[in-house]
């Protein structure tokens, strides 16, 4: 018998059951609209954003570096167009996993934090310009907070 | 003075009315894994019509406990659905009541002078 005087099998209209009870919390636990589509467009977006900074980080060292501006120009509005199509990406997910916002925030912010130090730092040394091997890791440095972050929000929301 | 033993509320009185109906604690429930979530990923998850959701919603949102954002993606109209905190608070309540239910809720007994 449960602690309201009726059995799991009986119950009065509007009363609750220990087994009806049970059941509800078994489905609140199971029910979730994020779909593995989902963590997968989410996560391309986050990665993404995280390598776009990171390729621009070296692009701009690249042309600027032997007075391209033409091409700094290039890959800037590249770097444009694949941030647009990278929102594009993330406006196909139907459903935003809980916590989504935080962990995309903590990445994101680190990964423009070091590619305003990166950009700083290159652009601070132009005398001689620093070299392709040291700007490749810092670009790939930059990009990592946000690849990280990537792989969190497709692991969390399992 | 007399000693008087008194019962706390039985765990069912804090189901919340609002949240108890199977399919509004469904759409409560699914909204509680997400930041939010498109209308037609919470219909395909609770499994019901559009027009029944939306009248669900409708009483949701009325009560607070769900917040719902209208927008475009492209040129499409998408309405997207939220838990509210006072929702998040309300449903981790209705929970509580029923884990209590499902662990066999004893009354706890309270002595006052």
């Amino acid at each position: 018998m449960s602690a309201t005087g009726t059995s799991d099998q009986e119950a009065f209209p509007g009363e609750v059951t220990a087994a009806q009870a049970r059941a509800a919390l078994d489905q609140a636990s199971a029910t979730t609209p994020v779909t593995a589509r989902d963590l997968t467009l989410l996560s391309a977006f986050v990665a993404g954003v995280g390598l776009i900074v990171g390729a621009i980080l070296y692009l701009s060292w690249a042309t600027l570096s032997v007075g391209n501006n033409v091409g700094f120009a290039i890959s800037m509005s590249s770097y444009c167009a694949a941030l647009a199509l990278l929102l594009a990406v993330k406006a196909r997910a139907r459903a935003i996993p809980r916590g989504f916002q935080r962990v995309y925030n903590a990445g994101f912010v680190t990964t423009m934090t070091l590619y305003a130090a990166g950009i700083a730092w290159i652009f601070g040394h132009q005398t001689p310009w620093p070299s392709q091997s040291v700007v490749l890791a810092m670009s790939v440095v930059a990009a990592l907070p946000c690849v990280i972050a990537s792989v969190v929000v497709h692991r969390r929301a399992r | 003075m007399t000693e008087r033993a008194e019962q706390a509320p039985h765990a069912r009185f804090r189901l919340d009315d609002v949240i108890h109906s199977p399919i509004r604690f469904s759409i409560v429930a699914a909204l509680a894994k997400v930041d939010s979530a498109e209308f037609s990923a919470v219909r395909d998850t609770v499994q019901v019509s559009d027009s029944v959701l939306s009248k669900q919603v409708t009483l949701l949102e009325q009560a607070g406990y769900v917040d719902v954002k209208k927008g475009y993606v492209g040129k499409r109209p998408r309405t997207w659905l939220a838990l509210s905190p006072t929702g998040e608070q309300a449903f981790q309540a209705h929970l509580a009541a029923l884990r209590a239910i499902a662990e066999g809720w004893q009354a706890p007994t309270q002595r006052t002078p």
